[in-house]
Order: C-alpha cells, then structure tokens, then sequence
C-alpha cells in the first residue's frame, strides 16, 4: 500500500488479491470512499481527457444524492398540535 | 522631464521635484529608501505597470506542477495546464475570497477551495460547486466564475514575468537592448538553465531600491562591505577587482548591467571558469560572435532589470580548499513589502547540459555565498537595513545621497554590446539611469 497526497487531500492505493485475479483499491480515508478497479477499467482511465475528471469533481464531496427533496424546516413545525 | 503630476499630494509632489532637480547632478534624496505615502504611489505607477520575474519554466515543467508567486501582495498559482499551457491565477475563490491553494508549491490537476469546496480545474475554470442545483439553482453558469488570469503574462527565454497593466507594451519591448545581457546566460548552453531547487526567501527591513541598487550599480562596496572574504582569500586579493570592467545602461528602460573581467595581474580562468565542453557548446550557442568573445573575458556577470529582478554570476570557490574555479548563479526578485521592507526571493541555476559533478559544485559556491546562509548575502543586507532605518530619520531623511561616481566618464565607444557602457565600472551611471526611468513613471 502507499499513499498519494497534495494540498488537497489523501489517498491510499493497494493490489488486492481476488480468489482468481487482482484489482487495485484505491480510498478516499477522509471521505470515507473506496473502489477497486480491475485492469480493464485502469486500462480505460489512460485515455480519458481531463474534462472526465472535472465531469467527476463537479460534485466536488462525492456524489450528490438524488431525489432528496429539501423541504423547508417550517414544514415540520406543527402549531395546535399538541404542543399547540 | 514631465513636471510632478496631479494625483500625487503637494508634500510627495516637493518631495519628488527634489529628486528630479538632483539626479543629474548626482543626489539623491535619502527619504526615497523609507517613506509610506511614496511606496503608496510606487504601487501604483511602478508595481501596477511594470513586467515583474514570476518564475523560471524549468520549476513547473510537468502538467500540474505549480508555483505560488506575487506581484506586490497579489497571490498568483503559477501553473502548468493539462494542455502544456503555462497561466497566472489569482489565487482568490470567487465565491467568497478564500485562497483556493495555500501550498507555495506542488502539483494538482484541480483546485478545491477549503471554505465551501468549489473546485477549479487547473486551466482556471470552475467545474465543480457542492449542492450546485439546491444552492444557485438550474441557471447558475460556471463559466462566468473562473479563477481570474493575471492581465498579461510572457516569457524570455524561459523567464517568465507578469504584468498587472492590460495596457502594458510587450515584454519584448519593455526588455528592448538589455536581452543581448540576458542571453549571455539564458543561450550560454542550447538546453538553456533550470532552477537548483525552490527560491531561498527571507525578509529583509529595507527598501527594494537600496538591495537592487547593489546589484545594478554598486562595484564601489566590495572593498569595504566584503573586505572579510578577500581577507579569507575568497574574492581576488585586489579590493578594487569588481572595478575592472564595463558597466552600460539601457537608456528610456531602467534595466543595467556589469560585465567585470580578471584584475590586472590575476591569474582568473576564461568564461567565468565553467568547465571547458561548457566553453566549447556556448561557441555556436550565443546568437552573435560578440556575445561569445564577451562571455570569454567575463569573471564576474550582473543584470538588473527594473524594477525589481537582478541576476548575479560571478566566479567563485566553494570552499577554501577547493582548487580551481566554480562559478554560480543566481536570479532574484527584490519583492516589496511594505516601506523600508522586502522579501527576498533567490534561485541557483544552472545549464541543464552542465556535467553533474559541476551541477553540485556550483550548487555549493551559491549557498556558501548567496542564499539565506550566503556569507555575501549576509554583508549586505545588514548594511542595507541600516540605510533604510538612516533614511527615515527625523534628521536624515533630509540628506542627499552622493551618486556622483563617474559623472565626468566619457562613454567606452569600442564596447561590442548595446547600450551606453563605461570602461570603468566604478560609477553610479546605471543608478542615475534608474533613478530617471523611476521618476519618469512616478509622474506619469
């Protein structure tokens, strides 16, 4: 395992062993992320332009999750209740 | 001479008027090396307009490798793009101002500020905000919200400098003459130079003029100020050694240089003693048969561009037991602070085809001599903060200072260079040169 690291954040990188092959796991500690590409994956990041991983960083946490609605906090607060 | 100009209060407007009335006499007034309401003016007709050295290439020469660099107290992200394209980004978020990168210097193919995470690629562009559709809606356009390119930005020879002025005459221009000086380092080798590291940087309570005035002009301080190394057997035993040469200036540009050859007598290698298959490449190197007989008598080189960029090369030791010649160099930017103090900003460089065993010699004779731990360094700069403490003295920010040296010299009408060169270096002529393309821009 070793480690990758600038200003703006940490990632830690190993060869994980499957029962009949390899991938490679690559973490994200501070977000809590991790994924394991195998070579066919790896092969296909060598020809992705720059603009793919911007596309990736524009939700620059992780994923945003879809189909959340915000709701207004004044939604939840019941007057007459029985509190009321 | 423009007369003093409206925009300047009538207290600096006398002030100034002084120094235009004394410089072609040969004085200088002291208040010019320590005042606030002047610095205030110097950053905005000298800092604000002129081309100022970022870098050199060969600190960024991968994708994403980054430097941060600064023109008066403006943080640029001197980076190189995915595409090769060298840019200058004020490192400043447009959301609220934060600084997006607060490493001096790294690599990263996008910039993640720290106070709400919007995110730059590292061509500038804004590609990146958290909850982006909650937060400013379907319409919100990333492109209108890049990080902001400083106005102009070029390049010489793998000096790279920037310029605040949108307006600014190109670097080629601003440059004109002093280039056949400059290229007696940056075409000594067809590879060209690269940097020994990242720049040594200190603060130094002095005024930007008093440390570039040294380089530019003053041969006359070796005798006193660096009396200890030729005591050490260091520099040539004659005190007056950096006498022996050329000094010309640019006239209209500020920018000079000194070209010293051996002493009378001293036994001093050719070409600054570089090794010989460094001799032999520099030969069909130089541009002009000029440029390579020069360099061949040259011991001691320095060229002082305005406002704020000096290179020094001369022949050194690095150590005292050493026997032979190493010779170095170094490029620095006199970076103003504040009034009476600056930051400096030093690099060691040297050919990229230099033999390896050279590259670290000559990286040894900079930090013995320049450079933070540099014994040279350390002469000056006690001395340069005193002056400037002097010049804002109740009593003697009043005096004028004698820059008369050499006023009576007849031009050297068989120097193979550009510029007004004089035969004996001992003289204030480029300071005088300076003095007149500073005031020119302070008036107008």
């Amino acid at each position: 395992m070793f480690t990758l690291t600038n200003e703006f954040t940490t990632v830690t990188i190993e060869k994980v062993q499957t029962r009949n092959g390899e991938r490679l796991r690559i973490s994200a500690p501070r977000m809590g992320y991790s994924v394991e590409l195998d070579p066919l994956e790896l092969e296909a990041l060598t020809w992705q332009p720059v603009e793919t991983f911007s596309r990736l960083l524009s939700t620059p946490f992780g994923p945003d999750e879809d189909g959340v609605e915000a709701r207004p906090l004044s939604d939840l607060i019941l007057f007459g209740g029985e509190h009321g | 001479m423009a007369k003093v100009k409206t925009g300047v209060s009538p207290r600096l407007s006398r002030m100034l008027e002084e120094l235009q009335e004394g410089i072609e006499d040969g004085l200088v007034p002291a208040w010019i090396f320590n005042d606030p309401e002047l610095f205030e003016l110097e950053k905005e007709r000298i800092f604000s307009r002129s081309w100022v050295y970022l870098a050199h290439e060969s600190e960024i020469p991968k994708p994403g490798d980054y430097v941060l660099r600064y023109v008066l107290n403006n943080p640029y992200i001197l980076v190189r793009g995915e595409d090769g394209v060298v840019r200058a980004l004020l490192d400043m978020c447009r959301h609220r101002g934060m600084r997006v990168c607060r490493a001096e210097l790294g690599n990263a193919s996008h910039f993640r500020c720290p106070f709400h995470g919007w995110t730059y690629r590292n061509d500038g562009r804004l590609i990146g905000v958290p909850a982006e559709r909650e937060a400013f809606g379907q319409d919100f356009n990333k492109e209108e919200w890049g990080l902001v390119p400083i106005p102009r930005l070029e390049a010489f020879d793998g000096m790279i400098f920037g310029n605040l002025d949108p307006e600014a005459p190109s670097l080629e221009e601003w440059l004109g003459d002093i280039r056949w000086y400059l290229e007696l380092v940056t075409k000594r080798s067809p590879q060209g130079l690269e940097v020994l590291g990242p720049p040594q940087r200190w603060v130094v309570h002095t005024d930007w003029k008093l440390a570039l005035e040294t380089f530019l002009s003053d041969s006359y301080h070796t005798l006193m100020t660096h009396r200890s190394l030729i005591e050490l057997g260091i520099a040539p035993k004659d005190a007056k050694y950096a006498m022996y040469g050329e000094q010309i200036h640019i006239p209209g540009k500020g920018h000079g240089s000194m070209v010293v050859g051996a002493p009378p007598g001293a036994k001093l290698p050719p070409f600054w003693g570089y090794p010989e298959e460094m001799l032999e490449r520099a030969r069909t190197s130089y541009p002009t048969r000029e440029q390579f007989e020069t360099a061949r008598e040259t011991r001691i080189l320095l060229v002082t561009l305005f406002p704020n960029f000096s290179f020094h090369n001369p022949i050194r030791k690095p150590d005292h037991k050493y026997q032979g010649a190493v010779p170095m160099l170094t490029f620095r930017v006199w970076h103003p602070l504040g009034p009476g103090r600056i930051e400096i900003f030093s690099w060691a460089l040297v050919e990229k085809d230099a033999p390896e065993w050279f590259k670290e010699k000559t990286r040894h004779s900079y930090l013995r001599f320049f450079g933070s731990s540099g014994t040279f360094e350390q002469d000056d700069t006690e001395i340069w903060s005193h002056v400037a403490h002097n010049a804002a003295t109740t009593q003697g920010r009043h005096l004028r200072f004698n820059y008369r040296m050499g006023l009576k010299l007849e031009p050297d009408p068989n120097w193979p260079g550009p510029g007004v060169a004089y035969g004996l270096n001992f003289t204030d002529a480029n300071m005088r040169n300076f003095h007149r393309r500073y005031l020119e821009m302070l008036l107008s």
